[in-house]
């Protein structure tokens, strides 16, 4: 688990980086990104086993920004971050590739689990 | 959308939408932060386990507030984007549960309880969801107005041919003999049946004038 490298992507940055310490503390090594397009460039350039990613962001969105991963790495895991009980959102960013979505607030278990999965697969 | 009063609704409904986000990420942010110092407390061997103890105590106190603000944003949100269509399919059941639970601090005040009870099947009409919502709203108003303290109001749903039937059954003791006949004189009766009419719905009580009855098409 401590080789993985996950990225996390959304536009409040104070969230990822605290989010990034705590998968930390779980042995779960996290680099950050605050829009699409550094999203993008990290997945070129740190190659992350895995990308959990906000689908409502400035500029580029979500689904705009996993549509791009997916063209540099069609089979990089990506977890999508929807708001509001929005199972429609996630459900729509299923069908462009994502492995899964998780509500915010998120608990940091479900996550692991999710994180596990996925890249167990 | 020449209608100056549904520009409003729209706008009002449109910046609240995006508020909620923004309170959302606040929240989300503060979750994370308080299972931060958590981690960080449990990962600490210095610190004496009664200290602990109290820190996490106080950190479940936020989380649990934090739980408390996501439902109360989930329906505020639910609220502003009914605004965004003019017509949509309306589930009757859960918009009206949604409502309740929005509108719980109204009927808290007042000491009167707000149910609504699950159909055995969806029962759904295509219309305005924010007109529809005000409706409601004026109806429960008009109910808890008739009430006193520690009265119920219990909301079923009926389907007959292509007539729903929204049926608020008031429990309790009320202020007077009259019961809800009181309430067509108040101004909420004025609104409820304003908003009624342009659902293209109407609105009565059963003779005993514990009931108010409102009925709409399905279509």
């Amino acid at each position: 688990m401590s080789e993985w490298k996950i990225l996390l992507v959304d536009d409040e940055s104070e969230f990822v980086s605290t989010l990034a310490d705590r998968l930390y503390l779980r042995g779960i090594h996290a680099s950050t990104a605050n829009d699409g397009e550094e999203a993008i460039r990290s997945v070129t350039e740190e190659k992350p086993d895995l990308v959990v990613l906000d689908i409502k962001m400035p500029g580029l969105s979500g689904i705009e920004v996993m549509k791009a991963i997916k063209k540099i790495d069609p089979q990089l895991p990506i977890i999508l971050l929807t708001g509001h009980g929005s199972t429609k959102e996630g459900m729509e960013g299923m069908k462009y590739g994502a492995y899964d979505y998780l509500m915010k607030p998120i608990d940091i278990n479900e996550l692991i689990l999710k994180i596990q999965e996925a890249i167990g697969k | 959308m020449a209608n100056p009063d549904l520009e409003a609704t729209a706008f009002v409904g449109k910046i609240t939408a995006g508020v909620t986000h923004e309170l959302q990420n606040v929240l989300a942010i503060i979750k994370e932060s308080s299972g931060l110092m958590d981690d960080l407390m449990a990962f600490s061997e210095e610190i004496p386990a009664k200290l602990k103890d109290r820190f996490h105590q106080a950190n479940r106190s936020i989380d649990n507030q934090v739980l408390r603000g996501v439902q109360l944003l989930r329906n505020l949100n639910g609220l502003a984007h009914s605004t965004d269509d003019s017509m949509i399919d309306i589930d009757l059941f859960e918009t009206i549960k949604q409502l309740i639970e929005l509108t719980h601090r109204f009927a808290k005040t007042r000491q009167i309880t707000l149910s609504v009870e699950k159909p055995g099947t969806q029962i759904q009409i295509q219309s305005s969801c924010i007109q529809f919502q005000m409706a409601m709203f004026h109806a429960f108003e008009c109910c808890m107005t008739a009430l006193l303290p520690n009265g119920n109001i219990v909301i079923s749903l009926k389907k007959i041919s292509e007539t729903v039937l929204i049926i608020l059954h008031c429990d309790g003791k009320f202020k007077s003999e009259a019961k809800l006949d009181d309430a067509a004189n108040i101004s909420n009766w004025v609104v409820m049946t304003k908003m009624l009419i342009l659902l293209g719905g109407t609105a009565e009580m059963n003779p005993v004038k514990d009931n108010l009855v409102l009925s709409l098409s399905d279509k």
